[in-house]
């Protein structure tokens, strides 16, 4: 009996999903230290990568984080403790900005509840602030340093915009009318 | 109830968290172990001090930390503010003179009569939470004696880890031309399959196959990519980051270097795939072997 399939390749390259949503993929087992720029230029070369787009590049540093995803609240607020907030890159955020974008959420609860108001300020998620501090206290078996980018903010209603550049435009539109 | 909030570290989430509680009218008291005791990284007496690169990233609003910026912007994020002051020219990212930057941070923060700095390493949280409200905001770098504070708070036992992370990419930049999805073992063709069904059925990544991408190489694009990746530029580690580094997880650099195929036994290994690129037959044995 003839049978026809695909031939065993030299080498595959994985990709494994790394969010709920599947828009975003690790390369497994390809921790490294490799500058940035020479890891976009040598992974790229891989067939498939030509024009990936990278999220977030490989590092290799020690890295002080506590599990948000099972100790805080959406405030970046101890649930066991509401006296203690955390805030910067050791509650998981990454990035300048990031850490920046913790530090107002946290101050800003911290004020309300030293005001005594019982009210929390939570920013809705469609904006990239409230989608960190959703990301950051949702469980997460996997719990990983997360830095800011569309792939944590929910999708758009309607109609798949294919454009990339006119989507993002659409995200930030949906995200700035809430300031 | 104390009549202040406490902060622990002066970088970038512990200095914007003092300025807007100060601006409304909040005494903050602002611990800095900074310059009684430096981290491993840290060189410069100022508060905001910029470690790694000078750039703030993108500036544009279709880019997720651009908008993250203007979002804290219309927030007057003091940070952000001073970063847009000392901004130098760098395309359409937003990078700092980091000098300019840290001391205009420092000014702002020391030079505010509600906050009140302190210089010393805090090693004892308890107390000051009995006291009041607490802002943790230590960074990557915790020293050591809080680190251990901060997981007793927390009932987690480990708080050190290494982040050993590969690199992410966005699945809409993926050639799905070449990519095509499903498990090792369970992406080969079936049996009863058909070519165009099982092509179909890689290309869709139907239910769970999405967890899985995978990325054909042949002999003569592995050897181009093996000979990029062991000649690629490393970054330079910190001491402090060399005595721990390889003891779980190895840098796939590393590991090729070994030797040209230590990838192709490891985690670049195609066993269990088939390259629905290309097309093969072969005489099937396996039901007479079985008669």
């Amino acid at each position: 009996m003839i049978q026809e399939h695909g031939r065993r390749p030299y080498a595959i390259v994985q990709l494994r999903q790394d969010n709920s949503k599947a828009s975003m993929y690790n390369l497994v087992g390809f921790q490294t230290n490799l500058k940035f720029g020479e890891q976009k230029r040598v992974f790229s070369m891989i067939p498939g990568l030509e024009t990936a787009e990278f999220i977030k590049y490989g590092v290799m540093h020690r890295n002080t984080y506590i599990n948000s995803s099972k100790l805080l609240r959406e405030t970046y607020q101890l649930k066991s403790n509401p006296n203690i907030y955390f805030a910067g890159q050791i509650t998981g955020v990454e990035g300048y900005v990031e850490s920046i974008s913790s530090g107002m959420v946290a101050s800003l609860n911290a004020i309300n509840q030293f005001k005594a108001k019982k009210e929390n300020i939570i920013f809705p998620e469609n904006t990239v602030i409230g989608a960190l501090a959703k990301y950051i206290s949702t469980p997460n078996q996997k719990f990983q340093p997360m830095n800011a980018n569309f792939g944590i903010l929910p999708e758009l209603k309607g109609e798949k915009i294919k454009d990339k550049k006119e989507r993002y435009k659409m995200l930030a539109d949906r995200s700035l009318a809430k300031f | 109830m104390k009549n202040y909030i406490t902060i622990i570290g002066g970088g970038l989430a512990g200095t914007e968290a003092a300025y807007q509680i100060a601006k409304r009218g909040i005494k903050v008291k602002l611990y800095e172990m900074k310059p009684i005791k430096f981290s491993e990284a840290h060189v410069n007496k100022n508060l905001a001090e910029i470690v790694c690169s000078n750039s703030f990233k993108s500036n544009l609003l279709t880019n997720a930390c651009g908008l993250l910026k203007e979002e804290l912007r219309r927030l007057d994020s003091l940070l952000i503010n001073i970063a847009d002051k000392t901004s130098i020219p760098a395309g359409q990212a937003l990078a700092v003179d980091r000098e300019k930057f840290s001391k205009e941070v420092s000014e702002e923060i020391e030079n505010n009569e509600l906050i009140d700095v302190i210089h010393e390493e805090v090693t004892n949280i308890d107390k000051m939470i009995k006291e009041g409200i607490v802002i943790i905001a230590t960074g990557p770098l915790t020293s050591e004696k809080l680190s251990r504070e901060i997981a007793k708070l927390t009932g987690e036992d480990k708080l050190y880890f290494y982040d050993a992370a590969a690199p992410i990419v966005s699945k809409e930049s993926i050639n799905f031309e070449i990519a095509f999805y499903g498990d090792r073992y369970s992406q080969e063709k079936k049996k009863e399959e058909s070519i165009d069904k099982w092509k179909k059925r890689l290309s869709n990544g139907e239910g769970k196959e999405q967890s899985y991408i995978n990325l054909p190489m042949n002999k003569e694009e592995y050897e181009k990519f093996y000979k990029e990746l062991i000649h690629a530029e490393v970054v330079n580690l910190h001491d402090f980051e060399k005595k721990e580094i390889f003891e779980g997880c190895m840098p796939i650099e590393i590991m090729a270097k070994r030797g040209i195929d230590t990838l192709r036994f490891g985690p670049l290994k195609p066993v269990g795939f088939d390259d629905p690129r290309t097309r093969k037959k072969t005489v099937c044995n396996c039901a007479t072997k079985t008669r």
